[in-house]
């Protein structure tokens, strides 16, 4: 009988082999910004470089000196009249009256950091002792996880998404020669990480990290122009070409997902989010309402968990903490809030 | 982990989350259509319902097809069969026999045909009681309702029915309580029934420590997770199980103990719910090898108590005795008893798993002796907590039954049964057709009799055309000892007028889409587009779909979402359980369920089971039966009174359940006409169960109470010591009866064709045609006609043909590529993601090639479910306007990834990917549908030949 430390079926013993997996499936970033009405070399020289304020190779201070003019130029008044954010200070959130100045959509970036509402529904499991002060963080066990995108399918019925888009994919990789073969499946979902490049790469702070481990999109000031697409590591961001089911399925646009407590009504036209970057969010509305991430509710294996990264006594923290565990290129410095065990 | 509570507010796989997609297609029929031009021209008109019924009982001429009444007639078969008996004798004229029975006899010089009625046939599957037993059954006195068991596992089934002599008979594992369990040709992880509820229980034993080994072809999502990976070749389980029985054998590790049991008082004593056959004498001489009876041993006397007992001999004296007088038999006879010469059904199993050494097993098996040994040393290594869970991989062949057999006797040699962590049988559920109502019962209703069209359950030889044919071989199969249920021979039957013509044919596809799901389904709408062949043909379906394009009138059905169901409950279930789906949104306005529909056709044609005074309660009194809610909500309410009434709903919960059902149905919910289908004081009752999706067991007593406190979980019935899953080591709901290594059923059956004797004991077998024309061998020699066998499998991402419509479904998985194994691909310079050509032999296919270690060489695979031409994949005109074919979702600029890698979330059109059935070989002597297995009913499936390549 197999001991629970040893490798199990179905997981590589190498997390680089997972870390290659999710580069496969990663869009080519020259590609994917010659799509944009954006310069594609100011793009993939901020990209690589927010990675490497990421990995502390590069200070937010020098990054933004560096790019200042460049994104000035290319950007105008969206960009001088944000913030430039800095992914290495602990307090990443801004000043209120920076916050008050932009009118984000979602409330200002400090009272959507710092106040996110606490669950109403008291007897539902997640937020049963919910006080607002989580550190929402995921743990996938690929031991369990049966790659049967349950997940990637609940997701778009969670959050509306339109075609292309698909916040939580699930890779696959094989390994091994006949009989000898073993497959991995991981779901990538929006690794909500600690450093986030996409943060740093913003030039209108249209997507900055929550207090509560979320990294949000405010759709109301993301311009599109794609750059944190290439900044993250993880290919975990998509962009809303305005897409729909409307040929196929009756009503489609009718419902759209109220994602960071924002709901948008109906899907039309060009409106938000239709041009926008769009990612995973966590179900920042479910964990609001009390409820699991819609991955996490329905995950047949019975692999993902949810809870709160700061409390130490929380099933989560205790299996991030044990030694099965790792997260996803972490070389790179971004210190994901989804963790998995292999 | 079973210290680990569920959170979750519950699972829905991606299939059901993708529901919504199937009901909200803007493909679906929307109002009853007629056909404009030939069948399957793809040109309909609207028409009213009313319109649409009175077509169809009265028949059309511009189309040319004749209507119900008709087409329908009936006589009881008591009389007809009785002044047939007088005919014979003389005492009656022939003439005035013809002339009786002529308008209702489908034929006079046979009337053991059974009436017209049964020319009228209806294709269906899910609503069976409701459809089958009431309507078709009682109220059309039509014996042919036939639903999905011929390409489905029917062949398991019966393999397990013929293994086990109690009622319940299907085989799950004890999943929770396993140490190890030995999955077999099923997918449990993502499909089987169902993955919600098996994947769970599954990834936590494996986290618990319980070995999981896999057998199957190809690496499924459920070998993924396995300790060890058994590539068997298909069709060759019987082998590979035969194998594992003569190690076994060969080793001493049976339980001797449990298996010198003869019958239950032995048996509890041993404090074994269950015993076998193993000691039971047969009589080897007489035709068919029945098990000998006390009585015919001259034991007792006839009428004695153990005169119809079994025989075994007592160990303590040597001497034969009725099986439930001895305590301890002996498992190795071979004796004359009373002049007749006996042998154990021990000592013939035994001699038939002999008949090869575990080298020549392996062989045939494609799996080598040593893992054989292996498999076989960890099954028995467990006592009772070892289990095997086998499905439609080792039984979609014609020698399925025997591979199911053969399977089955593994878990007799452990004695397994009703053991914690062994195999379980609960079967345990509430009552539904009877109680507070008795919806079973028709005033006045038919009895159906003669001749099932598929020709199930009847010796061919024991019926009037085997002297009009003279004798063997037989036109088409027979499955004398199967239900009549071999889906597969429907069309090639109603062609042939074997043994009688279809009239009238009522399909539902959504659940019976037959030129998809038939093995050499592109043989069916040749025989469909025929209106000689069958004069009407209604199809009952959400979509125009590959089958129901060639009917007269499709007539538009709601998903399962927008009506009635009841699924009863399933063996793998350790407590009782009833499930009910209800209504919940109304999509289409004018789909209406198809048992409503015959609720209006019967009422035209004055046939008994609906309308006023259709349904008795249990004082005696009549309920009308007018829509379908009549009936579902009356099963709900007999749901709820069964054993310990269920609790009211309160007040709140029912505003709730109004207000519910007013958001989703609208209109379309008539509360008071609800309520007014049950008494007043059952109403709370009802609303109580139809809130929770059906009944389900308390897990533990005061499960309320534990619910409060520690919320959901699936594992209360592990938890606690109260338990209601178990009496101690054993399930509570148990199989309890006797298990057969030897059937004497079986052999009572002949083959059609030659007219051999079925095999009582499992065997290794070839997969033969019809006329014994080898397709692929197992034990013997036979080149097959290409090198690559074909296999196949459901797809994780689709639930049968129904949810193709969902673009969320597609987007996972955009067609199913062919598994090609890379020492094979390298063979045919294929390299992953080229375009290949399948050749078939009868036919071509394209696909696209996904090389993997995870097939077997020698062996290729794709999933069932694409290469689709209805359902939105081609163009069809209604009312004049064309609709065109699905295309591509998404417009941007996008390179479909290689399969393994395909992520980027697009959906390709519903067209995608090949059909894998057809290019499923035609049965060499019928050439208008593929094999049957002709012991256990089912279609043969994964025994195609091909070969593959390079575009």
């Amino acid at each position: 009988m197999s001991s629970r430390d040893d490798p199990q079926p179905g997981v590589p013993d190498v997390g680089r082999e997972i870390d290659a997996m999710v580069d496969d499936e990663a869009a080519d970033a020259r590609e994917e910004l010659s799509k944009t009405d954006h310069d594609t070399d100011l793009g993939i020289a901020m990209a690589e470089d927010a990675k490497r304020v990421s990995r502390g190779e590069l200070s937010a201070e020098a990054y933004w000196e560096r790019y200042d003019e460049a994104a000035d130029r290319e950007f105008g008044d969206a960009y001088r009249e944000t913030p430039n954010p800095s992914i290495e200070s602990d307090d990443q959130t801004i000043d209120a009256g920076a916050a008050d100045a932009m009118s984000c959509s979602v409330g200002s970036m400090d009272s959507v950091a710092c106040d996110l509402p606490a669950g109403e529904s008291g007897d539902a499991a997640v937020d049963s002792e919910s006080d607002g002060d989580e550190r929402w963080g995921m743990v996938i066990d690929l031991e369990k996880c049966v790659g049967c995108d349950s997940c990637t399918v609940a997701c778009k019925a969670e959050n509306r998404t339109p075609p292309g888009v698909s916040y939580n994919v699930v890779m696959e990789e094989e390994h091994g020669d006949f009989p000898d073969v073993t497959r991995t499946n991981v779901p990538r979902p929006c690794m909500q990480c600690e450093n986030p490049p996409c943060v740093q790469v913003c030039p209108v702070s249209a997507t900055y990290k929550m207090d509560n481990g979320v990294v949000n999109v405010d759709y109301d000031r993301c311009i599109g122009c794609r750059y944190c697409m290439i900044a993250c590591p993880y290919g975990a961001r998509y962009f809303d070409f305005g897409e729909n089911y409307d040929d196929e399925v009756a009503e489609a646009g009718e419902v759209t997902s109220p994602e960071y407590g924002v709901d948008r009504g109906k899907r039309e036209g060009d409106e938000s989010p239709v041009g926008n970057v769009r990612k995973c969010s966590f179900c920042t509305h479910r964990l609001e309402r009390g409820e699991e991430p819609a991955c996490v509710e329905t995950c047949i294996g019975d692999a993902r968990n949810m809870g709160d990264l700061d409390d130490p006594d929380s099933e989560v923290s205790e299996m991030a903490d044990s030694p099965r565990a790792f997260q996803l290129k972490e070389h790179e410095g971004t210190d994901p809030n989804v963790h998995y065990l292999r | 982990d079973a210290d680990r509570w569920s959170l979750s507010g519950g699972r829905i796989c991606l299939k059901g989350q993708a529901g919504i997609q199937t009901a909200f297609d803007t493909y679906r029929v929307r109002k009853p259509m007629k056909r404009v031009g030939p069948r399957g021209s793809g040109e309909w008109k609207t028409v009213s319902w009313e319109q649409a019924i009175a077509d169809i009982v009265e028949g059309d001429d511009d189309l040319g097809h004749p209507g119900l009444r008709d087409l329908w007639g009936y006589a009881p078969e008591e009389e007809v069969m009785a002044d047939w008996e007088a005919v014979q004798s003389g005492d009656l004229d022939r003439s005035t026999f013809d002339e009786r029975y002529e308008d209702v006899l489908i034929d006079t010089d046979h009337p053991d045909l059974g009436p017209k009625a049964n020319q009228i046939v209806d294709v269906g599957g899910f609503r069976r009681n409701f459809v089958r037993a009431r309507l078709w059954h009682q109220g059309l006195g039509s014996i042919n309702s036939v639903h999905h068991a011929g390409t489905c596992g029917f062949s398991s089934v019966m393999g397990n029915v013929r293994s086990h002599a109690a009622k319940k008979k299907r085989q799950y594992p004890d999943i929770e309580h396993c140490e190890y369990l030995l999955v077999w040709g099923t997918n449990p992880m993502v499909a089987n029934k169902g993955p919600t509820w098996l994947a769970p229980k599954l990834t936590n034993a494996i986290e618990d420590g319980m070995r999981m080994d896999v057998v199957d072809p190809r690496l499924s999502k459920t070998a993924e997770k396995a300790d060890t990976w058994v590539p068997v070749e298909p069709g060759a389980d019987g082998a590979l199980a035969l194998g594992m029985a003569r190690w076994i054998l060969d080793h001493d590790r049976h339980d001797t103990e449990y298996l010198r049991n003869p019958a239950q008082s032995a048996a509890a004593a041993d404090g074994e719910p269950t015993w076998s056959d193993a000691t039971h004498l047969v009589l080897v001489d007489e035709d068919a090898g029945p098990k000998a009876r006390a009585a015919d041993l001259g034991l007792v006397p006839d009428g004695h108590e153990h005169a119809d007992d079994f025989v075994a001999v007592d160990a303590e004296t040597g001497e034969p005795r009725p099986a439930s007088e001895v305590e301890t038999g002996v498992l190795d006879v071979s004796l004359t008893v009373d002049g007749a010469a006996v042998e154990s059904v021990w000592r013939r199993y035994r001699e038939r798993v002999s008949e090869h050494t575990v080298d020549e097993y392996a062989e045939m098996a494609g799996v080598s002796a040593d893992r054989i040994a292996e498999i076989a040393d960890e099954f028995t290594s467990h006592g009772k907590r070892a289990a095997i869970m086998a499905y439609r991989g080792p039984a979609k062949h014609t020698n399925g039954f025997y591979n199911s057999r053969a399977i089955a006797t593994l878990q007799h040699l452990v004695g397994n049964y009703d053991w914690k962590g062994g195999q379980i049988t609960p079967y345990a559920g509430y009552s539904t057709m009877s109680g507070r109502y008795e919806l079973g019962q028709v005033p006045d209703g038919h009895s159906p009799w003669g001749i099932p069209l598929l020709r199930g359950g009847v010796n061919y030889e024991d019926t009037s055309l085997f002297e009009r044919d003279g004798g063997y071989p037989a036109k088409r199969p027979w499955f004398p000892v199967a239900p009549p249920q071999a889906t597969q021979e429907l069309y090639g039957s109603a062609a042939d007028e074997y043994p009688y013509g279809v009239e009238a044919l009522f399909i539902r596809p959504y659940s019976n889409n037959h030129v998809m799901a038939v093995a050499g389904g592109d043989q069916i709408p040749e025989i469909l587009s025929d209106p000689d062949t069958i004069p009407l043909v209604v199809a009952s379906d959400t979509v125009i779909g590959e089958t129901s394009k060639y009917a007269d009138y499709v007539l538009p059905e709601p998903t399962y979402l927008e009506r009635w169901e009841n699924f009863g409950t399933y063996p793998n279930k350790r407590l009782a359980d009833e499930k009910i789906s209800q209504p919940a949104v109304s999509v289409v306005p004018d789909a209406r369920p198809f048992e409503e529909v015959l609720i209006d056709l019967w009422k035209e044609l004055d046939l008994p089971g609906v309308g006023e005074g259709a349904i008795p309660d249990a004082e005696g009194n009549l309920w009308p039966l007018d829509r379908s809610e009549d009936f579902y909500l009356k099963l709900a309410a007999n749901v709820a009174y069964d054993r310990e009434p269920v609790s009211d709903a309160d007040a709140d919960e029912r505003a709730a359940f109004r207000e519910s059902h007013e958001t989703g149905l609208g209109e379309a919910f008539d509360r008071d006409r609800w309520q007014r289908a049950v008494r007043d004081e059952e109403w709370p009752k009802v609303v109580t169960v139809l809130d929770r999706g059906g009944r389900f067991e308390e897990p533990v007593d005061e499960y309320a109470d534990r619910f409060a406190e520690h919320g959901h979980e699936y594992d209360y019935a592990d938890r606690f010591d109260d338990s209601n899953a178990y009496d101690g080591e054993q399930l509570r709901y148990k199989l309890g009866s006797r298990v057969d290594f030897y059937s004497e059923v079986v052999p009572t059956g002949k083959h059609s064709y030659t007219g051999e004797r079925f095999d009582p004991l499992p065997r290794v077998d070839d997969v033969e045609h019809y006329n014994g024309d080898v397709q692929a061998s197992v034990g013997g020699d036979d080149e097959a006609e290409r090198p690559l066998r074909l296999v196949n499998w459901k797809p994780r991402t689709q639930g049968m043909h129904r949810t193709q419509n969902s673009p969320w479904l597609r987007e996972t998985r955009p067609e199913n590529p062919l598994w090609i194994n890379p020492r094979d691909a390298e063979e045919r310079d294929v390299e992953n993601g080229d375009e290949v050509v399948i050749d078939a032999g009868r036919t071509t296919v394209e696909g696209v090639a996904m090389v993997t270690g995870g097939i077997r060489p020698g062996v290729v695979g794709a999933m069932w479910g694409w290469g689709r031409t209805g359902d939105g994949a081609s163009a069809q005109t209604v009312d004049g306007e064309t609709r065109e074919a699905v295309g591509e979702d998404g417009h941007t600029p996008y390179q479909f990834d290689e399969p393994m890698t395909d992520e980027a979330g697009l959906a390709k059109g519903r067209d995608a990917g090949f059909a894998i059935n057809h290019v499923q070989p035609l049965d060499a002597e019928l050439g208008d549908t593929g094999l049957s297995d002709l012991v256990g009913g089912s279609n043969a499936q994964y025994d195609a030949f091909v070969d593959v390549e390079r575009r």
